[in-house]
């Protein structure tokens, strides 16, 4: 079970989304960690086969997805960043919609509405009209229709946007539930989103593949370049701040710096950190 | 087929459809109020053929000589003496050769054209001819204002009914996932794009066709009983007292197959479903080549009224090949159906040309509709 991406790039006139992008995807959890407008939405829409490469090839078992057609969109479960909905219809009926879009058979699509409204919690709702749900409601009947096929590969884009704190806990637990033995792609600009699930991270700048690693890996890369120093002491050049955090000895500055910085005490970077040391770097 | 019953139920599920159907509905009711004294005389004729049947020969004209006297009778009587068969007497090359000599007199090509039409008219003639259709007394002299109401004004109004609740249905249709943002979902799904536009423009079409069909069950109800109908279903259309004119002349009723008056109506009825879906099948095509539905039926708009303006305007300038190409397009058909299954004079050039015209749209409409929706599964959904 494997995704390629080949030497992808993408642009839309003269604006270049992506630029030879080649991944490789089995089965696990990949974080795809960017910040916004940095191409993960063309990237996911690619693979979604909504876009077309302008170069480049995406594979699925070694045969190009736009060639498989409808046999590698029966594969697919796919969350948009903006779940649309028709406001009148219950969940139950929308994910019979969307059985039969699945091409599934009535009462195998009837059976797994129900089966997967009540795996994302709302079998107590699924007949009342979805314009009355809130924002987390939604997004689960979202992750819900993207289940409904129990797809090989499993793309979810930006799923947590809108959702909150208690709601963003569920979602990741629902996650994990669902997550083995098939290809999950995450989309998300939130590094807690990924962090505790993501075998993988993904991560674009400038529009190009920046890495693809482990969390512990990426991290790996920042050992020693992440420092805490007293709150109000001057930055010198080449000292990038990433965040401030109120320590038990008082307010902290926490640093990325490619030397230690006089005073500065050496931390486990995190995700985060690394996150922020990569896009701002790219910012400068 | 699931597919179908969920597009349907999108478009079915609209109130603004329903809204607008009711207004047409009430719209043809007040048709139907008007016409009464014509109703009267029509009601006599029925009542005439229900009593001494609708062939006017010796037996029919010695019956009614013994009825008592009443304007109608002795209007249709003075036509019954005659016994004239109009199809007999009717110079079919006089009318050919009022079109060739007169508007398409600098076209040869034209004149060629007419020349074979009404060379296969007089065939038809020579049957009716022989079938003496012309003695049905069909509703004696009330017919031709009566029919020209039903066709001419009523039916006009049905299906324009039909078509716009068709088009606008179809141009809703494919605006829907735009509208509730779930393109992105409903075109990843193994449906996929093109499927999901093509079941769209199927069930656009589809129900286009079962509107005016409702539309027609609601009016003709209320037409057939307004209208007493009941010795006239089985007059021949092409009764002497039905007539039509076209550019100032008068001709008999010459249609291209023989119909009853039932028959024609369930053929107008039946013509009229595909005309209304072929439109359906056009605002389908425009909506999927247009990115917005706002602009599609704009451009709808222009299309059917540029068409029209064009048509008249080839006729100015006597282009009658641009012409004759343009009376296949659905505004003429529209035009001309008071005349549906008739020579039509100088709007048709073929024998049933509203039916050629009308087969060719769905043809046409849905053959572009399969290339636009391949289109679309080729294009970037951003």
């Amino acid at each position: 079970m494997a995704l390629s991406v080949e030497h992808v790039t993408k642009r839309f006139g003269k604006f270049t989304a992506l630029e030879d992008i080649t991944l490789s995807f089995t089965p696990g959890v990949y974080g795809l960690l960017a910040p916004n407008g940095a191409g993960k939405t063309t990237l996911i829409k690619l693979l979604t086969t909504l876009l077309f490469p302008t170069q480049g090839q995406i594979l699925w078992e070694g045969e190009d997805i736009f060639s498989l057609g409808e046999h590698y969109r029966a594969l697919l479960g796919y969350l948009p960043q903006q779940f649309g909905y028709y406001p009148s219809y219950s969940p139950r009926r929308f994910l019979r919609y969307a059985a039969a879009l699945q091409c599934l058979p009535k009462a195998q699509g009837a059976a797994r509405a129900e089966e997967l409204l009540a795996l994302v919690g709302l079998s107590e709702v699924m007949d009342k009209p979805m314009k009355t749900f809130s924002g987390g409601m939604l997004q689960r009947v979202g992750i819900a229709q993207a289940m409904l096929t129990d797809p090989a590969i499993l793309i979810l884009d930006e799923p947590t946007a809108g959702l909150d704190p208690r709601e963003r806990v569920r979602f990741r637990n629902l996650l994990h539930s669902v997550a083995r033995e098939r290809i999950v792609i995450l989309s998300t600009h939130i590094v807690s989103d990924i962090e505790t699930i993501a075998g993988q991270i993904v991560m674009l700048r400038d529009h190009r593949l920046f890495c693809c690693d482990s969390p512990a890996g990426v991290c790996q890369t920042f050992r020693g370049k992440i420092f805490e120093l007293p709150l109000g002491l001057p930055l010198a050049p080449g000292q990038l701040l990433l965040s401030q955090r109120q320590g038990a000895d008082g307010a902290v500055q926490r640093l990325y710096c490619p030397e230690p910085p006089p005073g500065g005490v050496a931390v486990e970077p995190g995700l985060e950190d690394a996150f922020l040391s990569i896009y701002r770097e790219g910012s400068q | 087929m699931r597919l179908l019953c969920y597009e349907g139920r999108k478009l079915l599920g609209l109130p603004v459809l329903w809204g607008f159907l009711v207004l047409c509905l009430a719209f043809n009711g007040l048709l139907l109020y008007q016409q009464e004294d014509l109703r009267g005389w029509f009601h006599q004729g029925s009542a005439l053929a229900q009593s001494l049947g609708q062939r006017m020969d010796a037996d029919f004209v010695q019956a009614l000589a013994q009825r008592p006297r009443s304007a109608y009778d002795d209007a249709v009587l003075e036509t019954a003496r005659q016994g004239g068969n109009v199809f007999e007497t009717f110079r079919l090359e006089r009318l050919c050769g009022y079109y060739q000599n007169g508007v398409l007199q600098h076209s040869p090509w034209a004149q060629e054209k007419m020349e074979e039409k009404y060379a296969q008219l007089a065939l038809r003639q020579a049957h009716l001819a022989e079938t003496q259709a012309a003695l049905d007394l069909y509703a004696g002299p009330a017919t031709q204002a009566a029919h020209q109401f039903l066709y001419g004004t009523l039916f006009r109004a049905l299906t324009a009914e039909g078509a716009i609740l068709g088009m606008l249905g179809s141009l809703f249709l494919l605006g829907y996932e735009g509208m509730h943002r779930t393109t992105l979902t409903v075109y990843s799904s193994r449906t996929g794009r093109r499927r999901l536009v093509l079941v769209k423009l199927a069930v656009g079409a589809l129900v286009a066709a079962g509107l005016f069909l409702l539309l027609c069950a609601v009016t003709l109800a209320a037409y057939f009983a307004l209208w007493d109908y009941r010795g006239v279903w089985g007059a021949s259309v092409s009764s002497q007292f039905n007539y039509i004119t076209e550019m100032l002349v008068q001709r008999p009723f010459l249609s291209w197959a023989d119909f009853t008056v039932g028959g024609y109506l369930v053929a107008v009825v039946a013509l009229g479903a595909l005309f209304c879906g072929a439109c359906a099948l056009l605002a389908g095509l425009v909506g999927i080549l247009t990115p917005n539905v706002y602009y599609a039926a704009l451009l709808l708009l222009l299309l059917l009224l540029g068409g029209t303006y064009l048509q008249t305007a080839a006729a100015q300038g006597e282009a009658w090949q641009a012409y004759f190409l343009l009376s296949f397009q659905p505004t003429a058909t529209w035009l001309n159906l008071s005349g549906w299954f008739t020579e039509l004079g100088l709007s048709a050039l073929t024998p049933w040309q509203e039916t050629k015209a009308t087969l060719l749209c769905l043809s046409l409409f849905a053959g572009g509709g399969s290339l636009a929706a391949w289109a679309v599964s080729r294009k970037d959904v951003r």
